[in-house]
């Protein structure tokens, strides 16, 4: 997936998503970022579907 | 004659293809001397005749200029350019088109080589280098990765289904049919295609070309030199290449609107002939690369090659047949070469039909008959476009 930030409009990122089923994949989803370490010292920053509802910030 | 800017007109005036096929057992080396053997028998040229050399290579399958002027006994260079950048063979086309134009070399062959194994290996690596940290680790190195992106966005963007790719898949199996040269002949329904195997959803395996072991050569020559031999030159009427501002495929802002549009637009604007183009070779590594530069030339409008195809316009019998020899995905990956091949044989008329050597003749049936385009300019566009050919002119019927 290509993730845009929102700190920074233009900004984007290629990842991937995860905990996330197909079929609820859909193009200009919110998602939070989440960090899986593949290694001792490798650190990739993956994305889910965010968590956050209106009013509420990454609650 | 000179052209723009004081530019010497350029000319086609061979073509040649190497043998073509998933496991040819040939090196670079032998599959390049293949077609440019074949090239220079199609222009009845001498090799010494040669003293440019352009070629379009991956860097892990090069091969000099050096070697190929050896190889070939060539004229010694005045002019050489191997890259790994640009729209592939179409890279290589454009600088010897430029250095024939410039008065840099007399006469230039434009090469593209290509090996099936390892051009697009995923390899192991423990660290990804430069940019490719930004892709690799999350799975995106290879080109279907970024062709499944497009596809996905244009299809939202759009509301596209599969079919509108599928339309053109099957449009260009039906030119495979009736070429001998093409590799796969076998008849195809939307229906194959929509059963072809995901290779990176939503991009199946019918979107994308066939790679295969494979040379093309072109000669490239003066107006004045082309006059005197074998074949109808085809004359190159513009060329342009384009980039979007961003250097990494997926930060682009806008996948529909795309370097292509650049690219065309620009061609469009170094040329005085008019929009009357009645054959085209578009990329088709990837389908929706090839409903891109629909729009890009402005064959239709934006979102609406769809329907362009769907009406059935790209196809035998249409009023823009595209990609007449079936394509990348039928006759090989052969990166663009195919394009400009194909199209110079149907401005040549039936006199091109044994030119391809090993790929066989096999001409399709025009609406328009070939032959009726004999007059004409050949268009060569960046970034991925592979030849536009056009008549001369106001419009002669039918």
């Amino acid at each position: 997936v290509v993730v845009e930030l929102p700190e920074q409009p233009g900004l984007r990122v290629l990842s991937q998503l995860v905990d996330c089923a197909e079929a609820d994949v859909e193009i200009g989803m919110a998602v939070d970022v989440t960090f899986e370490d593949v290694s001792a010292d490798v650190t990739l920053p993956l994305f889910r579907p965010s968590r956050a509802v209106e009013g509420i910030v990454n609650a | 004659m000179t052209g723009r800017n004081g530019a010497r007109r350029v000319a086609i005036v061979g073509i040649g293809y190497s043998t073509v096929g998933r496991n040819t057992g040939l090196s670079l080396e032998q599959l390049t001397a293949e077609s440019v053997a074949a090239a220079i028998a199609d222009a009845g040229v001498k090799p010494t005749d040669i003293d440019g050399v352009a070629s379009h290579c991956f860097p892990h399958q090069f091969v000099s200029s050096y070697e190929t002027a050896a190889m070939m006994g060539l004229s010694e260079l005045t002019w050489m350019s191997g890259s790994a950048e640009g729209p592939a063979f179409l890279t290589a086309g454009v600088h010897a088109a430029a250095a024939v134009a410039s008065g840099t070399c007399e006469m230039a062959v434009a090469i593209r080589t290509i090996q099936r194994l390892g051009a697009t290996g995923t390899g192991s690596q423990d660290r990804a280098p430069g940019r490719a940290r930004f892709l690799h680790p999350f799975g995106a190195g290879q080109a279907v990765q970024w062709a499944a992106l497009f596809k996905q966005r244009v299809m939202h963007e759009f509301g596209w289904p599969e079919e509108a790719f599928g339309r053109q898949m099957v449009a260009q199996r039906e030119f495979a049919t009736l070429n001998p040269g093409a590799l796969l002949r076998e008849p195809m329904t939307l229906e194959d295609y929509l059963s072809s195997r995901y290779v990176s959803k939503p991009l199946r395996l019918f979107d994308c070309d066939y790679p295969v072991d494979a040379s093309g050569a072109v000669i490239f020559t003066t107006e004045e030199r082309a006059r005197d031999l074998n074949q109808t030159p085809v004359f190159v009427a513009s060329w342009s290449f384009g980039t979007s501002r961003q250097a990494s495929f997926e930060l682009i802002s806008d996948m529909t609107t795309t370097s292509s549009h650049v690219a065309a637009a620009r061609m469009w604007s170094r040329t005085s002939l008019a929009q009357d183009v009645h054959v085209a070779g578009l990329y088709d590594g990837f389908s929706v690369i090839t409903l891109n530069w629909l729009e890009a030339l402005g064959f239709c409008g934006r979102g609406e090659a769809a329907d362009f195809v769907a009406d059935g316009h790209t196809r035998l019998g249409g009023r823009l047949p595209v990609n007449c020899d079936g394509g990348a995905a039928n006759v090989g990956r052969v990166h663009g070469v195919n394009h400009v091949a194909e199209v110079v044989q149907q401005l040549r008329g039936r006199s091109g039909a044994a030119a391809t050597g090993r790929r066989g003749g096999g001409r399709r049936e025009l609406r328009r008959p070939v032959h009726r385009l004999r007059v004409a300019d050949g268009c060569v566009v960046g970034e991925l476009i592979r030849g536009v050919s056009r008549r001369r002119g106001p419009a002669a019927g039918p």
